[in-house]
Formats: structure tokens, C-alpha cells, sequence
């Protein structure tokens, strides 16, 4: 099926975007354009989840859409937290679906051992 | 890297603008901040530099006034631009009167200071939601997101579309998805056109607005939208992502009426209440606040040229309360105009003689403004459309059944005293989606006015950074 990306027949501003490029998203290749947001083009891809929700595991996507309401993160690149609505879509680029706190993505295993039996995260 | 300015204007939509023209025109040297890659703000948003729009003008209807605001920033000598760049925290000084601003650039960006004599806040409003079943599923967005996806990424959010919400901003998010060719199946506001007859004679007093919704509708006419009143969705449900809206007939108080209950399949729904003031900035430097029972939002208090309750630091555009670009426009230009007197650039007569046209636009503006609010203002029947196990905390995910018992049963008295027992308003957002509504709720529980039981603590931290920025800062 067509992507969502407004028609040429609808385009009234004159737009020419650049040469498409691919980042991947769970994997799968999904088409940008330089400009986009990874939220814009993953919902001209279709794809409307982009995080689950610590609690109860429900899933978000882009709700405010201006980078207010923080329910678009995911992971870029293994850096957790990035709101999908602002952040460009880059070539290459590795984005994960964002799933509770993203603990899975902090690399909490490399802890050191304080003199007191505290845990430190380097 | 510590930066020097004389006024630095946060905020590069409308108000932002014209504070930066105003004031450079004065001779003042100003750095206007601003988080996105392009300035306009969310009402004067641009397509990305990338897509090379040789048309702008095709998708904004007030092309001409953004292009000159766009065009003076960008020309004059004393104004640096720092975009792609967001203020998470201000203070003013202790050792003298200038103000201290930390920055951070985008999402990977490099950290800085900004020192300056004034602040000019132009932090803008972002949409208000009202909570119903289902408004968490994928697919449900505010209706200024939805507007950004299409206006400036030129995406359609999805492939059947409802719009439903109050207010005058939903017939400009409708023709704009129409225009693009969106299969948009039904835009539902909350309010009836008998509601508004009360404040028809200061309508027909801005012919040009009027005229602008009147071409709107026109619009939607062409591509065969249906625009129906007194009724909203009131609920939504699906599995993964949205699939089907509940559209309910309402009473003047926003009730469903019994009987009233339509399905409508969808996969994406489009949700503005009006707005709320971005005040985060405005509190952190110690503004002072107040109630507004008309727009039904706190506000940063503010005289006509934007002067705040704290010295120094001046507020325009939506901060001080929701009128759009027309009141927008003069309130930036003055607040810069006020703030290049105070810096001495001004003497009292030239500000005055600067200000008189800017003045009597605020003047004929401002009735209208109020009007709209009032014509659109939250009913409280909305209350109705909840239920045990809607959410009201989109962040914390807490159930409105939550925050009843915290109301009903744990005597939680205030919006605070909700916060500690339910965690509403404890997440990422920080609030800001679901402030209002906890106040609403406890303001109808407690029979006090959303005055008295407040909102939540504002926090000193208003845009995410990382612990290395704050070591750093």
C-alpha cells in the first residue's frame, strides 16, 4: 500500500524532497527523507507504536507531537529516551522500540563495589 | 562556553519574533532561542529547510507576516539566533541583576550559559486534552500534533481520520488534512453555534477572522466533510491502535445524552480542547501566576507590555493568556519595545510612540480573544465521560479509579495532595499533559475553586538533560 507521505497530486508547496534513505526500526528497514522526524516517517511507514509503558506493558506512540508529552521514546542508535516526534531520521540509524524504563539499554551490569557494599554504575 | 546578550527572547513563534524585531529595531543586541530548527513556532511552523518548499505560502494563510518576521531576524546585525537549542533551567543572579539561562542543543547537543539583562518568555501553549476511555491508545493524538505532522512533515496521520474537541483551532487542523487529500470522515465540536450567539456582536466586529473561519468551512465543504455540533467523542477503543470512536449528542453542559451513541470506525483521532500557557520557564524565574475561570487555566499575570511580577522578566503571546497570533504579534513587538525603554535604549517617548499602534492592536484584539474563550470553554460534564478505568495519568499510568479514592476515600484535599497519594503528574511530562485535569477534578470534588487547590509544584528542571549537563551546569 501507498505510504501516508501527502501525494504529489495534494502538494501545493512546491516540495521536492531529498533522496530517500533507510533506517531500521525492530529490524525492519523503513524509508525517510531527509528533513523527517523518525516519527514522521515511521508513521508514513504506518507504524503507530513506538514504546510500550512500563506498568502495564500498553502500548504509545506520537500523542502531542511538539515534544511536550514524552509518549514517542524510543531508542536511537542504543541511546534510550529520545522523543521520536523531534528527533530526525538519520541514515543507518538503529531505532528500537522503547519497552518500560528502557533498562535493557542501560548498561547496569558494569557496576563497581563501594568500600560500604554500595553498587555504582560506572 | 558562557554567552553574553543583552534581551534573550526564549521562543521563536510569533510573539518571539516580534519581541526580537521590536527590541533590535531599538538597538538592543538580542539572542532569540528557540528548541526547533526553524523558527515560526508551532503557528508559523516551517517545512524542513530539506524539503526545499518553493511555495510556503501555499500552507499558511498569514505566509506574508511569518516571511518579514522571518526575513528582519534573520537580516538584522543584532540578533543571533540559537536554533535547535532548549533552556532547561533560569535563574536570576545573585551579585547583580542580569539572569542566567542554561542551554542545551536538541537531542545530542553541547551545553551552555546564556547570561542577559532581560528575559522575554515567548514558551507559546501546547493542546489541552481532555481525558475519555481509550484516549491512550496509539492513533489518539492532540490536535496540534496531528496539524504538525501534516503542516510541516507533510505525513497524514493515518488513513480515516475524526477530529473531535472545541474550540476555533479544529476547522484550520480540518482544512489542512483535507487540502492534503487526508480521508478525514467527521469533525465533531463540543460546543452548538446558538451557544455563541451571546458574543456575536464582537465577533462581527473582526471581519478578518470571521471571514478566515468562514473560508474553513467553505473548505470542508468542497471535500465533503461533515462538521457536526454539540457533539465529541467521548470514547475510543481498539486493540494495538486505534479502531473505532464512541461520538455521543451532548448536552449544554457536555453530558452524553442517553440514547445519543454512535460508533465510528477510525484509525486516528485528533483531540483539542483549546490550549495551555508553556509556563514552566515563567514559574522557574519566579512569575507569578493566576486563574483565569474563562480559559480555565492558570496564567502568568502580566501587564499590556508583558511585564512580569519578577523584575526583569517580561512574558508574551500565550502566557498570559490564550488569543493567538492577532494578539500574538503586538503583545511580542511591546514586550520588546518595554524591555529596550528599561535597557535605556528607549527613552519613555520614543517607546510610547512606538507602542501607540501595537497598543490599540492589543486594545481591538483582546475582546475577541476573550469571547472565543468563552464561547469555548470547558464544561464540566466532561467529568461524565470517565470511567474506573480510563487514564488519567498517561505517564504513571494511574486509572481515574485512583485518583476517586484518593479523593473520595483519603480526603486528598488539594492537586498536591492528589499527587502524593495517586503519583498523577510524577512522570516524564512532569504534568503537563494531565495537570489540568486533576485540577478539575479535585476543584468538582472538594467544591473549591481550581484557584484554591492549585496545580502541581512546578520543577526546577524543564526540559530533559542528561546528569552530565547537570555536573556540568
Amino acid at each position: 500500500m501507498k505510504d501516508l507521505r501527502v501525494g504529489p497530486e495534494f502538494e501545493r508547496a512546491g516540495i521536492e524532497r531529498g533522496q530517500s534513505f533507510d533506517f531500521s526500526f525492530e529490524g525492519q528497514p523503513i524509508q525517510a527523507h531527509p528533513g523527517e522526524t523518525l516519527g514522521a516517517a515511521l508513521t508514513a511507514a504506518g507504524i503507530t507504536t513506538f514504546r510500550t509503558t512500563r506498568g502495564q506493558g500498553r502500548p504509545r506512540g506520537l500523542f502531542c507531537g511538539i515534544g511536550i508529552c514524552f509518549d514517542c521514546l524510543v531508542v536511537v542508535d542504543g541511546r534510550p529516551n529520545r522523543r521520536a516526534c523531534l528527533t530526525p531520521a538519520r541514515p543507518g540509524a538503529v531505532v528500537r522500540m522503547q519497552t518500560g524504563t528502557a533498562e535493557d539499554f542501560y548498561p547496569l551490569e558494569e557496576t563497581q563495589q563501594g568500600e560500604d557494599g554500595s553498587q555504582n554504575a560506572l | 562556553m558562557v554567552m553574553e546578550t543583552e534581551i534573550a527572547v526564549v521562543g521563536a513563534g510569533p510573539a518571539g519574533l516580534a519581541a526580537a524585531v521590536a527590541a533590535s529595531e531599538a538597538g538592543c543586541r538580542v539572542t532569540l532561542v528557540d528548541t526547533y530548527a526553524r523558527p515560526g513556532g508551532q503557528y508559523f511552523k516551517q517545512t524542513p529547510a530539506a524539503f526545499g518548499a518553493t511555495r510556503p505560502q501555499a500552507l499558511h494563510g498569514e505566509w506574508a507576516k511569518a516571511a518579514r518576521l522571518f526575513e528582519a531576524v534573520a537580516a538584522h546585525p543584532l540578533v543571533s539566533v540559537l536554533s535547535d537549542t532548549s533552556v532547561w533551567t533560569a535563574h536570576p543572579n545573585a551579585d547583580d541583576d542580569n539572569f542566567t539561562l542554561y542551554l542545551t542543543g536538541g537531542e545530542d547537543g553541547a551545553e551552555s550559559k546564556l547570561t542577559a539583562r532581560k528575559v522575554i518568555l515567548a514558551t507559546g501553549a501546547y493542546d489541552r486534552v481532555l481525558p475519555f476511555p481509550g484516549w491512550d491508545l496509539p492513533g489518539v493524538l492532540a490536535a496540534g500534533g496531528l496539524q504538525s505532522l501534516v503542516k510541516s512533515q507533510r505525513v497524514l496521520p493515518g488513513r480515516k481520520i475524526v477530529l473531535s474537541g472545541s474550540g476555533p483551532f479544529l476547522l484550520p487542523v480540518a482544512a489542512g488534512l483535507a487540502e492534503a487529500g487526508a480521508n478525514l470522515v467527521g469533525v465533531f465540536e463540543a460546543t452548538r453555534p446558538v451557544e455563541w450567539l451571546r458574543w456575536g456582536g464582537v465577533a462581527l466586529r473582526q471581519w478578518d477572522k470571521l471571514n478566515e473561519g468562514r473560508h474553513y468551512l467553505q473548505t470542508l465543504r468542497k471535500y465533503g466533510v461533515p462538521v457536526r455540533f454539540g457533539r465529541a467523542v467521548v470514547a475510543a477503543e481498539g486493540g494495538e491502535r486505534l479502531e473505532r470512536v464512541t461520538v455521543a449528542r451532548l448536552t449544554s453542559d457536555w453530558t452524553p445524552r442517553p440514547d445519543s451513541l454512535t460508533e465510528i470506525e477510525a484509525d486516528t483521532l485528533g483531540v483539542g480542547y483549546g490550549f495551555l500557557p508553556s509556563s514552566e520557564l515563567a514559574l522557574v524565574l519566579g512569575c507569578r501566576q493566576r486563574y483565569d475561570p474563562v480559559g480555565g487555566a492558570f496564567f502568568i499575570e502580566a501587564d499590556v507590555a508583558g511585564r512580569s511580577s519578577q523584575a526583569g522578566v517580561f512574558v508574551a503571546g500565550e502566557l498570559s493568556g490564550i488569543g493567538g497570533s492577532a494578539l500574538a504579534l503586538p503583545g511580542g513587538a511591546l514586550a520588546g519595545l518595554a524591555a529596550a525603554q528599561d535597557l535605556g535604549h528607549l527613552s519613555r517617548a520614543e517607546q510610547e510612540s512606538r507602542a501607540v499602534l501595537y497598543r490599540r492592536e492589543v486594545a481591538r484584539r483582546q475582546p475577541f480573544a476573550q469571547a472565543l474563550n468563552s464561547m469555548f470553554r470547558l464544561r464540566p460534564g466532561w467529568q461524565s465521560w470517565l470511567r474506573p478505568d480510563t487514564t488519567i495519568c498517561r505517564c504513571e499510568e494511574v486509572p481515574y479509579a485512583r485518583v476517586r479514592l484518593a479523593l473520595d476515600e483519603l480526603g486528598a484535599g488539594d492537586v498536591r495532595a492528589v499527587k502524593l497519594t495517586t503519583r498523577c503528574g510524577m512522570g516524564l511530562c512532569q504534568g503537563r499533559v494531565c495537570g489540568h485535569i486533576v485540577t478539575a477534578l479535585t476543584a468538582q470534588a472538594t467544591g473549591r475553586n481550581p484557584a484554591q487547590v492549585g496545580t502541581f509544584a512546578n520543577r526546577p528542571i524543564v526540559k530533559p538533560v542528561t546528569l552530565e549537563e547537570l555536573i556540568k551546569g
